[in-house]
């Protein structure tokens, strides 16, 4: 399914990024995600569409991501060393 | 008289060694030095004459016996305050820990004190180094960083105090450290030389975290010799400090003599960055390009296709908010100075793992198809910033916010690898200029070569502030 015209959010931020709209969908369910959980920390409207702006642009940059093709093979960089303690005198032989 | 801190490392040492100087006079005149003009700066968080005296005794008494540990050997140097100190406040730019204090000593500082050096300050920073998301210059609890060369200008960030006081002339060296700009972006606003070494290449531990996976500690000084001796120093890939299991190549000695390779220098010039920066950085642009054309080739590139800030910025986002969840659910970040650091990273707090996870696989896509290109070349270069530093009434939205098209620096940092960035002039307002030379994961000692070959053909990195320090020790 294809989104319909893209829209942009804050007339007068001419930064905000144009979002599609299920991307607006996503970043106002985040938001409404920070606000149940962090509301008493936003002092007021402006705090609220701070946040809601900078959402906004981490939505826009996953969409850029998502716009590298990747194979399913392509693993991300993450350093995983399973944990084992240095060996002791004491150890026991099983 | 005489500036007592005048001179580089390698200076420094000699006159040491001579009697012309010792640790103890170096130590009392960086102290001094640090609380006239690096308070009036902004540049210092804690002075620490206690430690600073102890340790200046020491490097005495050793040479006295004999014990000489290197070019360090007595030289003073300041750390970003983010690096632990055992029983002195690391306060990581933030109002809510300026109490913080750890028994323990960071990595780096345990090197440089094996190394004879001396610590006589914690130096200023940005709060939390940035990672709240900070808009405006004045976002820290001891006040916006103030430009060496202009104290009406921004001295960058996050390692502000660094790059300020070294310009200054405050101390011969400091230690900064780099997620996506932290050294590069105050040293060229400041004039001087800083090195962004490879991931891993120097430990961590001991250092605030912000972004596990793009944290670098390196080295700020007035020329690539001196960053090539503190960066030899600092080194240490230790498993506790480093992400990567797997030893890096070792470093060369820092002899100080500039080693070109047979048939000269290839650099890379990322000539769109040089198009897009303000006309005066351009031109010292261009002229730095005809310094380098003197003992290399240059080729124009363009980087591999690629969301290099998209990635970085989803990578540090994620792991910061996971960083500082308590920080955030504590309130602490109501403490901090920016009013939009205050709720910094709340938005960060939903961000999806998948969208993380994406980012950390384009990386390692990214990163190959970046290295398959610094393999022809011993450097790309490109303007380090495409202005001066803004004044520090300017909302960073008027400068950082524009289009800016290619940068070393998102590239570099998603991908951990070095570069070093060089004065190379002043622009508007008179302030300074650099360019960077970014090269592969761990060819540091490539990127000091070309630097110092740099050096040795201009005089940019011997400029100092008419302000700078010419204070003498008590």
């Amino acid at each position: 399914m294809s989104d319909p015209e893209p829209t942009r959010s804050g007339a007068t931020d001419p930064d905000a990024p144009t979002l599609s709209p299920t991307a607006r969908a996503v970043a106002d369910a985040r938001l409404a995600a920070v606000v149940a959980r962090h509301g008493h920390r936003l002092a007021d409207n402006e705090d609220r569409a701070r946040v809601g702006r900078a959402i906004e642009r981490q939505v826009d940059l996953a969409e850029q991501l998502r716009r590298v093709p990747l194979a399913n093979h392509d693993e991300p960089e993450i350093d995983f060393v399973p944990f084992r303690a240095p060996d002791t005198d004491t150890e026991t032989t099983l | 008289m005489s500036d007592p801190l005048s001179g580089g490392i390698a200076d420094l040492a000699a006159r040491i060694r001579s009697g012309a100087t010792t640790p103890t006079r170096l130590a009392e005149a960086a102290l001094a030095a640090l609380e006239a003009d690096g308070r009036r700066l902004n540049a210092v968080v804690t002075l620490t004459p206690d430690l600073a005296l102890a340790e200046a005794a020491r490097a005495e008494a050793d040479l006295a016996a004999g014990i000489d540990r290197g070019p360090l050997h007595g030289i003073p140097y300041g750390a970003k305050d983010l690096l632990a100190t055992a029983g002195i406040p690391t306060a990581w730019g933030a109002g809510p820990l300026k109490d913080q204090v750890f028994d323990h000593d960071a990595a780096v500082v345990e090197r440089l004190r094996a190394a004879g050096a001396t610590l006589v300050a914690k130096l200023a920073m940005v709060e939390i180094a940035g990672g709240f998301g900070y808009e405006q210059a004045n976002a820290s609890f001891t006040g916006p960083g103030r430009n060496a060369w202009d104290a009406d200008a921004w001295a960058g960030g996050s390692s502000s105090g660094s790059g300020a006081a070294v310009a200054a002339g405050l101390v011969p060296y400091a230690i900064g450290s780099e997620t996506w700009g932290s050294i590069t972006t105050p040293a060229a606003f400041n004039g001087i030389t800083g090195l962004r070494p490879t991931y891993g290449r120097v430990s961590r531990r001991g250092a605030m975290a912000l972004s596990w996976t793009m944290d670098k500690i390196g080295p700020m000084a007035r020329s690539a010799d001196d960053c090539g001796l503190v960066l030899a120093a600092i080194a240490d890939p230790d498993s506790a400090g480093s992400a990567r299991g797997d030893r890096p190549p070792a470093l060369g000695a820092s002899t100080q003599v500039v080693s070109a390779p047979a048939g000269g220098f290839r650099f890379g010039v990322l000539r769109a960055a040089v198009a897009a920066a303000d006309p005066a950085v351009a031109a010292n642009a261009e002229a730095a390009l005809a310094v380098l054309a003197e003992v290399g080739t240059l080729v124009d590139v363009e980087l591999p296709d690629f969301p290099y800030a998209a990635a970085a910025s989803v990578i540090v986002l994620a792991e910061a908010a996971a960083a500082f969840e308590d920080f955030i659910a504590d309130g602490l970040a109501a403490g901090l100075a920016a009013p939009e650091d205050r709720v910094g990273l709340l938005d960060a707090q939903t961000l999806p793992a998948v969208d993380y996870l994406r980012a950390l696989r384009l990386r390692r896509l990214a990163g190959c198809a970046l290295d398959a290109l610094l393999a022809r070349y011993d450097a790309i270069v490109a303007p380090t910033l495409l202005f001066v530093a803004p004044p520090l009434s300017a909302p960073f939205a008027s400068y950082f916010g524009r289009d800016a098209g290619p940068s070393l620096g998102a590239a570099g940092n998603l991908c951990g690898l070095p570069a070093i960035t060089v004065p190379t002039g002043f622009g508007d307002r008179g302030l300074p200029t650099g360019l960077e030379l970014m090269g592969r994961a761990f060819g540091e000692d490539r990127l000091l070569d070309a630097a110092r070959a740099y050096q040795a053909r201009t005089d940019w990195h011997t400029r100092r502030p008419p302000s700078a320090a010419t204070t003498t020790p008590p």
